[in-house]
């Protein structure tokens, strides 16, 4: 049986695709405007 | 937009250049125009900048000889001229007679969208975010057009190094002006993503290559440099180009496919010396597959090996060659103590090893098991400014948000585990040489391949129930890249399309620096300007030369007092000393001995203010007052 034929992996999978995104782009978004920002 | 035309039309005919030298045969057959096409542009580009080279060591830098190094292959290629405009159309032809999907539609804007503001940012003069362009990959190619030759440049260190796209560079420059070279990046730019697109519809099925384009070009930090005179994509795309058509060869696709791969590997190593791992890799690769997987034997793995080296090595050699001789190191400035080097010093090599070894967030195992997570979500580190990262110091989510996806396949198609193991071992070679995120972009385009495959594998094969969530993090990732990168560009569109001059767009964004160029420029005949604090010379046309840190040309170490720094200058011919604000600074705290020879000189009265520019001072060099 493939790992991917199980349903919570999958569901994980997606959730980390998700976060990795969201998250990337909300540290990005701190770190360029932190200066800006006067922090 | 005049260069936009002149390129496009150096390209094509770079491109049936390539196409002749590329002629279909047994062991070379193509699957696609496409790939043809991508195969053959590389080619035949690598081809124009090694004649351009040639020229430039024969002293015959001009425009006229330099557009000839396009224009007679293009005469010798008509037939293959026409093959490939015939071949345009009717792909052009295919694309639109395809059955229209959202997912298709989608792709297709987001490609274009980028690939248009790619060119307007090339178009775009460079300003304050082509630090590397103005200080040498623009600068030099324009010393050499204004001596009509290649020569040595002991001051500027990276005059060794490989040079192959900066003679692309050069040809812009001397048929039009710095937008036609600068778009010869972004043209590498685009060849990576079509070669991309190539490479799954070929392999795979073109939803995986689309996706590869995508994740490639959803990187900030690769669509930044399309914009800027740099060299990673191009060593970038050499590279791709290489594996590609070694996957070919190792795919029974021709036994000729081998030799290509090695001339490929042997242009990256022309471009940028940081590649080398691929060569090796490349070299076992073969070995392995013809004696485990094909148990042709030792002997044949070896020979296979050898082609690759001995092709790849002969390709890349003239810059290697050439920096032995002038320098007596083949790969200066580096591996001083192997090799030592004209101009160079061992605490020059210490201070350098020490910037290389300053980017990253650590070096030790932990370091570089977090790394893929480190590089993903706090790229700015991995910058040159990592207290004030730029938007575009970033890969991207997907590079780490989909390679996890090919855990859930089963068992991995092998050109999967073949691209995954060159981006490992490519990454492991970036983590221990120096962990800049520039130097990270040649095992992006692979690693996306790999991210396209697993991305697509699972929106096709996920639950039903899943595949928005996937769909709308790709989605989520197209506009977040595509907002980015307008935020990096726009503010040169109007410059890039004439609608601003390049003198009112440079004077805004360019701070002191191109104000203080035009002062240099309007010196005296006989003038040359040292430059302290600063190398970025490209808008200079008086004589210069950089002061400090890249060469020793100037043993400030052994002067004693300012006569004698002053009898230093004289002898190289240096009428004017160029100062950045903080380097006087420096200078007036006396931090080092350089710094105190100057104060000195100071003291005496040898410096006489000629202007100040923004965060830029000039002084002249006059006889001591007392």
């Amino acid at each position: 049986m493939r790992l991917g034929d199980y349903w919570l992996l999958q569901a994980l999978l997606a959730l980390w695709i998700a976060a990795v995104a969201l998250l990337h782009y909300g540290l990005l978004a701190n770190a360029v405007l932190a200066p800006w920002a006067g922090r | 937009m005049a260069a936009l035309a002149i390129v496009v039309a150096l390209w094509v005919s770079a491109c049936a250049f390539g196409m002749r030298l590329l002629r279909p045969r047994p062991g070379l057959e193509f699957a696609s125009f496409l790939e043809r096409a991508v195969f053959s542009s590389a080619l035949g580009l690598g081809a124009a900048a090694y004649l351009i080279l040639a020229l430039g060591l024969a002293q015959w830098f001009y425009p006229w000889a330099i557009g000839a190094a396009f224009l007679v292959p293009a005469i010798v290629s008509w037939r293959e001229l026409r093959e490939l405009l015939t071949g345009l159309g009717r792909g052009l032809r295919g694309f639109r007679s395809q059955p229209v999907t959202i997912g298709g539609a989608a792709v297709t804007a987001f490609l274009v969208a980028m690939f248009a503001l790619m060119v307007l940012g090339a178009l775009a003069p460079a300003s304050q975010n082509d630090w590397d362009g103005l200080s040498y990959h623009l600068a030099v190619p324009k010393l050499y057009l204004q001596h009509h030759g290649i020569h040595f440049i002991g001051w500027v260190s990276h005059s060794n190094f490989p040079f192959t796209l900066e003679m692309l560079y050069a040809a812009g420059l001397a048929l039009h002006g710095q937008a036609a070279a600068k778009l010869f990046h972004a043209l590498s730019g685009l060849l990576l993503a079509l070669a991309l697109l190539a490479f799954g519809s070929t392999h795979w099925q073109r939803r995986h290559g689309a996706l590869a384009a995508v994740t490639l070009l959803s990187a900030p930090i690769v669509t930044w440099e399309a914009t800027a005179a740099f060299n990673d994509l191009a060593a970038a795309l050499f590279t791709l180009l290489s594996l590609y058509a070694f996957i070919n060869w190792w795919s029974e696709r021709g036994a000729r496919w081998l030799p290509v791969a090695a001339v490929m590997c042997g242009f990256a190593l022309g471009i940028k010396m940081n590649v080398m791992a691929l060569l090796g890799f490349l070299a076992v690769a073969a070995l392995y597959h013809l004696t485990m997987t094909r148990r042709e034997g030792a002997v044949a793995g070896l020979r296979a090996a050898a082609i690759l080296v001995g092709i790849a090595a002969l390709v890349a050699s003239p810059w290697y060659i050439k920096s032995y001789l002038w320098t007596g190191n083949p790969v200066y400035p580096f591996f001083y103590e192997l090799f030592g080097g004209r101009y160079w010093t061992a605490e020059a090599a210490r201070l350098y090893r020490q910037e290389q070894l300053g980017f990253g967030m650590g070096r030790g195992p932990l370091a570089f098991l977090l790394a893929p997570w480190n590089l993903t979500m706090h790229g700015g580190m991995f910058d040159n400014f990592p207290a004030r990262p730029r938007a575009y110091s970033s890969i991207g989510p997907l590079f780490l948000a989909l390679p996890p996806a090919l855990l859930l396949l089963g068992r991995l198609e092998r050109r999967v585990k073949f691209l995954l193991a060159y981006s490992l071992i490519a990454f492991g070679a970036w983590f221990v040489l120096s962990q800049h995120l520039r130097y990270a972009i040649p095992l992006l385009p692979p690693l996306a391949l790999c991210a396209g495959y697993a991305g697509s594998e699972i929106l096709r094969r996920a639950r039903k129930e899943l595949r928005p969530f996937v769909l709308i993090a790709i989605v989520l990732v197209c506009v977040m890249s595509l907002g980015i990168f307008t935020l990096v560009v726009a503010d040169g569109i109007p410059a890039a399309l004439g609608r601003e001059t390049a003198d009112a767009y440079l004077s805004r964004t360019l701070d002191g620096l191109y104000a203080m160029a035009a002062v240099v420029n309007s010196l005296p005949p006989g003038s040359k300007v040292i430059m302290n604090g600063e190398t970025r010379g490209f808008y200079f046309d008086t004589p210069y030369m950089w002061g400090e840190r890249h060469h020793n040309m100037i043993p400030y170490d052994r002067l004693r007092d300012a006569d004698q720094l002053a009898r230093a200058y004289a002898a190289l011919g240096v009428t004017h000393v160029l100062m950045t604000t903080d380097f006087l600074q420096a200078v007036r705290r006396r931090r080092g001995k350089f710094a105190n020879l100057l104060a000195e000189a100071f003291d005496e009265g040898r410096f006489g203010e000629v202007a100040r520019r923004g965060d830029f001072v000039l002084l002249r060099l006059r006889e001591p007052s007392a």
